[in-house]
Order: C-alpha cells, then sequence, then structure tokens
C-alpha cells in the first residue's frame, strides 16, 4: 500500500520503512520554534517538569513576535522574563526582535525540506512549503519536546488538494486558501495532512504557497505539504541552504487519501472571509458595500515580498482613501529590507500607509493598530474571530494583499481587478 | 494511587461550534500572565458573565471544532482554573485536545450532545464506559474512552506530572 508524503516524512523520521495512518509514535525533532510561548507557559512548564537542561538547546530557535516591541510595561517586564529562561538554558539560536514574525524567519533561516519541526504557534505548518512536516503545539507539549528532543504524533490520514490551471490578474495564493476555507470549513481537515499537489503549483511562486500552508491551519489541519519541486530548490539555494537530493519526497501514486479535490486556479475570482469566521468565504464582489475604516496588510499570512509587491503595484498610481487607515508591516527584517531596495516602501508612503515594524502586533490583537467599536478591517492575516482584532463589536474581513490594497483606496471592500 | 479516573457530575454551561481560543482569552490580555488577571476575561468573546456564574465542578458542554484558532493553551488553563473538571463537545480541535489532556482537564467527544443538552442541566459521564448522560432530562449517548496513554496523563494531573513520575520511577 503507497504512502502520502505526511507518511513517509515520519516514517523516515522514525527510521522506519512505513507508518499507517492512526499509528501513534515517538518522533525525533530536528527543529522547536518558541516565541514569547515562552512566558506564556513553557518556561513554567519546564520549571515544573524540575529539569535543569533541554535535550538539544542548539536544534531550539526563540525570538519575539508577539510583543515586537513591547506595547507596554507589563508586556516589556514579560520579554525580561522570557530572555531570563533563554539565557539560563543556554538558547544560542535567539534573536530576541530582531528579526520579524517566526514563521517568516524560520522560513529564510532555518527550514529544510523532510525536517520535523514543531512550534509554539498554530501557523506552524506553513513550513510545509519547504516539504517540512512542521505543526503547532501548546506549550506543554512544547516544553516536554524541547527537554525530550521528540514527541508523539499520531499519523494522520490525508485529504489530497490537486491545483491546476494558472490564476487570472488580481488573483493570488490567499485567495486559494480562502477558497479551500470555504469548501472544507474550519474543521474540514482537523487531525489531517493537506497534501498539495498538481500542475497549477508550478504558478504558485514559493511565497504563495507558504501562504496556502500557513491558512491550512485554519481548516484544522495537522501539516500541509507541498512537493519540494525546482522552485523551492532555487528559493533555498538563494538562502545558502541547498536541498540535499534525498531531502525530496513524492507521494506514491497509489498512496491512501481520506479525501480528494481539486481547485481550477483559472476559475478562481477574488475571495473574502466575512465576520467572525475564516470559513465565511465569498466572492469579493458579493460584499463590496461594505465601507472600510482600517487596512491591514502583513501578518505571518501574507506580509511576505511578494504580498508587498502585489499591494504595491495598486497603490504606486492611487492613494488611500482619507477615511481609511492602511497599516503596512513586514513579515520580517529581509522582507523590510528588499521592500526598501525595491523602492516599495516609498510607494506605500506617498500612497498614505503606515509602516510598522515587523510583528504578530494588530493580527493576534496585541498592538499596532486595534479596532474599535463597530470599526471594520480589511486584513490579509491570518484570523477574524470575534475580538481578535480588539473590539468585540469591530468585524474583520480577510482577503488577499490586492484585496486589502484596493479596498483601502476605494474605501470600501473591493475587488482588486477593477484597478489593475 | 487510583490509575483510574471516577464518574463525573456536573452542571452544564451550552456553547456552539467553532468556539475559538480567541473568545476564551482575548490576545489583548495577554501582556499579563498573571492567574487573576486574566480568569475575569475567560470566555469574554462569548460569554462575558461565566467566570461569575461557573462554579466548581461544572461541565462545558459545546458542538463541533471546540478550541479551534490560536495554540494558546491559557485557554485551557483558564477553563480549569475556573473549576470546570470537563468538557464534552461533538468534536475539538487538534491542539485544544492535546493542551487539555496535558493539563489533566478531561476532554470527552460526544456526537449528537450539542442538541441534547441546555445551560443548567446536570450530566454524567463514566469514563470507564464512556457512556454521557443527562441527569436532568432522560438522553443517554456514547461518548469515547480516553486511550490508555492518555487517560493515564490526565489521571495524573497532567502531562508534567506525569513525566515527573515516570523519572522517578527510573529512578527508583
Amino acid at each position: 500500500m503507497g504512502q502520502t508524503i505526511a507518511q513517509k516524512l515520519l516514517a523516515k523520521a522514525s527510521g522506519q520503512p512505513k507508518v499507517q495512518p492512526g499509528k501513534i509514535m515517538e518522533v525525533k525533532l530536528d527543529r522547536i520554534m518558541i516565541h514569547e510561548g515562552i512566558g506564556w507557559g513553557i518556561a513554567d512548564a519546564i520549571k515544573n517538569l524540575g529539569v535543569d537542561r533541554l535535550a538539544d538547546p542548539d536544534k531550539v530557535v526563540a525570538l519575539f513576535d508577539h510583543f515586537a516591541p513591547p506595547p507596554n510595561e507589563a508586556a516589556a517586564n514579560f520579554h525580561r522574563l522570557c530572555r531570563k529562561f533563554v539565557s539560563d538554558f543556554g538558547i544560542k539560536e535567539f534573536h530576541d526582535m530582531r528579526k520579524g514574525i517566526c514563521h517568516q524567519v524560520m522560513v529564510e533561516d532555518y527550514v529544510n525540506p523532510g525536517e520535523v519541526i514543531i512550534g509554539s504557534d498554530s501557523h506552524t505548518t506553513t513550513y510545509g512549503a519547504l516539504g517540512s512536516f512542521a505543526t503547532g503545539l501548546g506549550f506543554t507539549d512544547v516544553a516536554l519536546a524541547m527537554v525530550k528532543g521528540k514527541i508523539w504524533f499520531k499519523v494522520p490520514e490525508t485529504i489530497r488538494i490537486d491545483l491546476i490551471g494558472k490564476m487570472s490578474d488580481g488573483v493570488s495564493a490567499k485567495d486559494v486558501a480562502l477558497e479551500l476555507l470555504g469548501r472544507l470549513k474550519a474543521d474540514g481537515a482537523n487531525y489531517l495532512s493537506c497534501e498539495f499537489g498538481g500542475q497549477g503549483l508550478n504558478n504558485l511562486s514559493v511565497d504563495g504557497r507558504l501562504s496556502i500552508c500557513n491558512m491550512s491551519a485554519e481548516m484544522g489541519a495537522k501539516v500541509a505539504l507541498m512537493p519540494v519541486d525546482n522552485q523551492v530548490t532555487e528559493y533555498l539555494q538563494l538562502l545558502g541552504r541547498p536541498v540535499l537530493p534525498d531531502a525530496i519526497l513524492e507521494p506514491d501514486p497509489d498512496a491512501i487519501y481520506r479525501e480528494r479535490l481539486v481547485v481550477d486556479l483559472s476559475e478562481l475570482t477574488p475571495r473574502v472571509a466575512l465576520p467572525h469566521s475564516p470559513d465565511n468565504v465569498c466572492p469579493v464582489t458579493g460584499a463590496e458595500s461594505v465601507n472600510v475604516d482600517q487596512v491591514f496588510i502583513g501578518s505571518c499570512s501574507n506580509g511576505r515580498l511578494e504580498d508587498m509587491r502585489a499591494a504595491s503595484a495598486i497603490l504606486r498610481k492611487n492613494r488611500v482613501h482619507s477615511r481609511v487607515r492602511l497599516i503596512v508591516i513586514p513579515a520580517s527584517y529581509r522582507v523590510l529590507s528588499s521592500m526598501a531596495s525595491e523602492g516599495l516602501l516609498d510607494v506605500f508612503i506617498k500612497a498614505g500607509a503606515v509602516i510598522g515594524p515587523s510583528t504578530c502586533g494588530p493580527c493576534f490583537g496585541g498592538h499596532f493598530g486595534l479596532l474599535g467599536e463597530g470599526e471594520v478591517c480589511v486584513s490579509t492575516s491570518t484570523r477574524n474571530f470575534v475580538g481578535r482584532m480588539g473590539s468585540k463589536r469591530a468585524s474583520v474581513y480577510l482577503a488577499s494583499p490586492q484585496t486589502a490594497a484596493a479596498s483601502s483606496v476605494a474605501g470600501y471592500l473591493t475587488d482588486p481587478r477593477k484597478l489593475l | 494511587m487510583d490509575n483510574r479516573l471516577k464518574p463525573i457530575i456536573g452542571r452544564v454551561h451550552c456553547y456552539g461550534n467553532n468556539v475559538d481560543t480567541d473568545v476564551i482569552i482575548p490576545g489583548k490580555y495577554m501582556s499579563s500572565t498573571r492567574l487573576e488577571d486574566l480568569l475575569p476575561h475567560t470566555m469574554e468573546g462569548i460569554d462575558p458573565e461565566f467566570p461569575k456564574r461557573v462554579r466548581p465542578g461544572d461541565v462545558i458542554v459545546a458542538g463541533t471544532n471546540f478550541g479551534c484558532g490560536s495554540s494558546r493553551e491559557t485557554a485551557v488553563t483558564l477553563i480549569r482554573a475556573c473549576g470546570v473538571q470537563a468538557i464534552i463537545a461533538e468534536s475539538f480541535s487538534r491542539i485544544f485536545y492535546r493542551n487539555a489532556i496535558n493539563l489533566g482537564l478531561l476532554v470527552v467527544e460526544c456526537p449528537g450532545i450539542s442538541g441534547a443538552v441546555t445551560a443548567g442541566d446536570e450530566v454524567k459521564y463514566d469514563p470507564s464506559s464512556g457512556l454521557v448522560e443527562n441527569l436532568t432530562k432522560p438522553w443517554i449517548a456514547q461518548g469515547t474512552v480516553l486511550p490508555e496513554f492518555l487517560m493515564q496523563i490526565v489521571v495524573q494531573g497532567g502531562a508534567v506530572e506525569a513525566y515527573r513520575k515516570s523519572i522517578r520511577s527510573k529512578e527508583m
């Protein structure tokens, strides 16, 4: 019986020829990513475990992104506690708030195909775009994994998603992710691996693929996995991490899938997730009368260079509506640096945007652009739950960078194809 | 120590589908790690009166995908600190389910429960048989029985305690 990519990765990690879905197994970890989760529970759990050392501190990557930089005194003191933990346990791969949002930093500096990675953040599924079995876990699980160097997983069943065709102008990877959410719903991939394939993937950049794997967490996916093709190999080569040939895994032709679906990219139009769930999806044209107070372009979902290029293409020839606050936050300082050298910062500033430091702030309702009562935000971020971005009487519409940029210009939710 | 969980009986708080961790504890409060700062905001997004109404031993009953969204374990910490002894739902989100077990909070999947129980009812759950019963109006259904290795984590009060015990038993 054939195996899916998820099965092959877990089999390889555990030194077995094959593993079957449903099997519970302990797996050695290649990387563990931690952020402010340190102070939210990881440090306490490790203290309560009564240990004074980690299995391998060099496999741990630590940074701050949620409260970067601290919005208040409590957060500043919170970071002090986190720094002490990092120092006490000898974690050398520590970047404080200098690098950006955890998932983008991991992709830029650490993730390799074939690795098994966990993070103290639900959107760790992002790394599957580079062929890594990567998933988010809670603080106790992460603490135990840091101490033991391994963790238990149930081998997941897999949903196979084949992409065909090519997106038309004004449509982007975020629209693919939203379309999938609309079809599979918020628990449609709960406990499952989402395995992507098909010729349509060739028409998606690595940045776009990362966004789709990122949003798979919103369908409950344990992991999202994409094949390691030439684009991924070149992407990692440019980052100085050549791909080892044996790291490239394809699913077997007779792999068993729980469900299969096909998305024809050429038929896709801009999508939006209406309040208050990422799976409440309709075409942007079905919600165009909504007036907008704030637009946010950023987050681990859509704060990458491709997103900034797409948004700036619309803002190059248009100004932000006088009633709208446009907040632009690059996912990392590497992205910010590229935006500067490509002249994109200038485009955003001239159009009337506010540029923020790399942070999760507005997406998780921490700081840097929260919403007041009754306010409406079009956001490229990950979630639009009640109260997610501030007031629980605010409304968040999730959309692509193009849709967000077009909406910031028009002052209401707008199909970006009108401004291309 | 008795290595089985005893049947539990509790008064019910009812919620719908897709209760996410942002409504359980919004991110805007999370610069504090002090339980007393966070507890009054538990379930704020859907039920602001919950912290005042909840009593030790109560049970949360919910629809599908309970605990979806952020991996913040704080959501489980707070529900447990409010005195809730179990959550019985149609289904749970993956990370929340692991977090609950790891913190020693009993989580039970029970298809059909959301239409069969209303707020204030008393329910009983037997961890050995998996049977879930409404004691206020006649209704009984089959819920899940935790796999043995997860049951042992809950019995010992969570994954940290279970790990400490396993280390101690190796040393002896």
